[in-house]
């Protein structure tokens, strides 16, 4: 299986999902023209994943902003992993956000109510 | 040469310059935009905020709720609307807002005015309960809409800024009305 | 509120309007977001170029006067380190309007200049430029004295202007550039 690339733009987030070390990342902001659109590949890709996952895999969330289309597209990503979390393939999520950002903890806070998935908060170092 | 009176061209904007930095000044707005808001205008907007909070000494807090309120407001103008869409930020001293305005149906006034009156009474853990169930319920494509705009746009302004969300409705026409919504954040809680 | 501010901004064609203290960082980040609008807005490549030179000449120009501004008299109510930056596009042309504060008794040396100005050729402008440059007839510290003939050469159109008093000691002294839509012209 090929590794999903797709480099940020001002608009939509970094975005790596790589099958050899189950290593995913989504980093940057997300208010995309077209929410659907950029995320649908997205799903497709973990559908592919979640028919041979590895024992482990780790997700890191490190998003500056997004829009409420966006919420409802991360919690789709969420979903699949935590089927394949649910199947027995261990999936662990860390959910970055800056320290005064008390909306993107509270979404945070919102995804580990709304799943049976591991969802770690972590708060981000000021660089 | 002879001194004829330069014809002095005064465009209605300029008549206007005056009045318009005093409303501005005396309502304590910082800057309004008029037009179609795309993702690029809200990232350029959120550009400028950036620079007017920058050396203020505002906490961090604020700043980012701010950011935030704007990413959101942005959402709840669409192909209808675009054309015909404010955007507006104030800045007083203790307080920060985000208004959005926009046309609307004269129809769904009282649809928009009964969900807004609604959220408003809720209790927070209301908002986020209701939140999260627009959040799960819906296909991300299909998000349930009032009087044209997306409930969860709506719930998420409330719940972002934690307490009411001041509307007001302009009867234009028995078609179209125009809503001006508005998210304050607070610096100081007095209550 | 907010529907009759969107009626006049609907009404003169204003797209953008700031209001309050001018910095460098404010001046590049509305600069940013006009550049992307005059992208997306798909003006021919000349026009974009003319409209945003001028706008730069604009911001700079009231971002240099605020700054050689003295810092305000506490007694004084005039807020007059703030500025008016607005920017509208009407079927012709695009315009640019700044205002801020000046003393009473600048007013006749403004007019003054701006009539000059507004009376020269191309020609005549361009030599009014390299005038006060080199310190000729036009002494003025710093380059505020240049922003204004640079904004009329580059905008190719005459400088609107209006003075609204404000109190015995300050009025505010509107400036509007235009810059035409039409590749060809100016």
């Amino acid at each position: 299986m090929q590794a999903l690339r797709i480099e940020s733009t001002h608009k939509t987030p970094r975005v790596i999902l790589d099958p050899e070390n189950g290593i995913f990342e989504f980093s940057g902001r997300s208010i995309p023209e077209d929410a659907l659109g950029f995320y649908k590949p997205i799903f497709e890709w973990l559908d592919e994943y979640a028919k041979s996952p590895l024992p482990v895999t780790h997700v890191k969330f490190d998003l500056e902003y997004f829009n409420t289309s966006s919420s409802k597209n991360i919690l789709e990503i969420l979903k699949r992993l935590e089927a394949i979390h649910t199947n027995g393939h261990e999936v662990r999520v860390t959910w970055y956000y800056d320290e005064d950002d008390e909306d993107m903890e509270e979404t945070g806070q919102d995804y580990q109510a709304l799943l049976n998935l591991p969802i770690e908060l972590s708060v981000k170092i000021q660089s | 040469m002879a001194s004829s009176e330069v014809e002095l061209v005064h465009s209605p904007a300029l008549q206007y310059a005056y009045p318009l930095y005093r409303n501005m000044l005396d309502n304590s707005i910082v800057f309004m935009y008029h037009g179609p808001i795309t993702p690029d205008i809200v990232v350029d907007v959120l550009g400028i905020v950036e620079e007017r909070l920058e050396g203020t000494g505002e906490h961090r807090r604020i700043s980012k709720k701010l950011f935030n309120i704007m990413v959101e407001s942005f959402s709840l103008t669409d192909e209808m609307s675009a054309g015909d869409t404010i955007l507006m930020v104030r800045q007083l001293p203790y307080l920060y807002s985000v208004s959005i305005g926009r046309r609307i149906r004269t129809a769904s006034v009282h649809e928009v005015r009964s969900y807004l009156d609604a959220v408003n009474v809720m209790t927070p853990e209301q908002v986020r309960a209701e939140y999260h169930r627009l959040l799960n319920d819906a296909m991300p494509n299909m998000p349930l809409m009032v009087g044209g705009l997306p409930a969860i746009s709506i719930l998420d302004l409330a719940r972002k800024c934690n307490g009411y969300l001041h509307y007001s409705f302009e009867y234009l026409d028995d078609e179209y009305s125009f809503l001006g919504l508005e998210a304050r954040i607070y610096k100081i809680k007095k209550c | 509120m907010t529907y009759s501010y969107y009626k006049n901004m609907q009404i003169n064609n204003i797209i953008f309007v700031y209001q309050g203290e001018v910095t460098a960082d404010l001046v590049s980040s509305i600069l940013q977001m006009i550049e992307n609008k005059l992208e997306g807005e798909g003006e021919d490549k000349k026009v974009k170029k003319r409209v945003f030179n001028v706008m730069v000449e604009c911001l700079q120009n009231v971002y240099h006067h605020l700054d050689a501004l003295p810092p305000t008299d506490p007694s004084n109510p005039v807020k007059d380190k703030t500025a008016l930056l607005m920017i509208g596009r009407e079927e012709k042309d695009y315009f640019i309007i700044t205002g801020n504060h000046v003393l009473n008794d600048r007013i006749p040396e403004l007019k003054a200049r701006l009539d000059r100005i507004n009376r020269a050729t191309k020609e005549e402008l361009k030599q009014l430029y390299q005038e006060v440059l080199t310190g000729g007839q036009f002494t003025e510290k710093g380059t505020a004295g240049l922003g204004m003939i640079d904004i009329a050469r580059k905008s190719g159109q005459k400088l609107g202007y209006d003075f609204h008093p404000v109190n015995d000691k300050y009025s505010f002294f509107s400036l509007e550039a235009r810059v035409s839509r039409i590749p060809d012209k100016g």
